[in-house]
């Protein structure tokens, strides 16, 4: 699974903290949604998606081996 | 993700300040400070809580100082790690299961290798040997919990650049 969370969050001129302040996760973890290294919960997803504005399909993307 | 098993956020504080606490009470005890507190204070008790390192001869005021220091020591330790980070969270909460992991394995790892250092080399004091590594592997459980732990949350991203 990749996601754009970075690339949209930077669109919007959000930094990870203010992201994960209106998530309301830690820091550390949008750096490591944001790098791949963690793939959230489906409820996670759907928070992160909410607070960009988006669906969650247009942020988090299935890959073909997924 | 919600846990039974871990303390607010606010037990963080005042365990690093107990262990270190404790600690420091556990080194002075190595140094027999208590029983020379206790020489002076009931100079009767001279004989009984002069300490010969040598013989191993430490005295039960000292035995119980030491004791006491260690055990708060630790549970001060257990107040730390046991505490919820600020935001404690499900990516966090799995770093803590991965260092719980880490910590296990090399645990393993080390009771293995002791044991096999013990069979080769058949020490003449195999039993002193034997009880000081169960006390270390105490603190070395948590320490290599806590090293994980830190490092994974706050010291590698740093070290990656992943933050902005």
């Amino acid at each position: 699974m990749t996601n754009k969370v970075r690339q949209i969050r930077q669109q919007q001129n959000l930094t990870q903290i203010d992201l994960a302040e209106k998530v309301g996760v830690s820091r550390q973890s949008i750096i490591a949604i944001e790098s791949g290294k963690y793939v959230p919960t489906t409820l996670l997803a759907l928070k992160i998606a909410k607070a960009l504005g988006k669906k969650v399909e247009d942020v988090f993307i299935l890959e073909k081996n997924d | 993700m919600k846990t039974r098993f871990l303390l607010q956020n606010k037990f963080k504080r005042p365990g690093i300040i107990l262990s270190l606490i404790g600690f420091a009470a556990w080194w002075w005890g190595q140094l027999n400070g208590a029983a020379n507190i206790i020489k002076k204070i009931i100079p009767a008790k001279g004989e009984e809580v002069t300490y010969h390192p040598l013989t191993e001869n430490q005295s039960a005021w000292n035995i119980a100082f030491l004791t006491i220091s260690f055990f708060l020591f630790l549970g001060g330790f257990l107040l730390f790690i046991f505490s919820k980070e600020k935001n404690e969270d499900e990516y966090i909460q799995r770093v803590r299961l991965e260092s719980f992991q880490f910590a296990a394995l090399l645990q393993l790892a080390s009771f293995v290798l002791f044991f096999i250092g013990i069979a080769l080399f058949q020490p003449k004091n195999e039993n002193s040997y034997v009880e000081t590594f169960f006390i270390l592997t105490i603190i070395f459980f948590w320490l290599l919990y806590i090293l994980h732990f830190n490092f994974a949350l706050y010291i590698k991203p740093k070290l990656t650049e992943q933050h902005d």
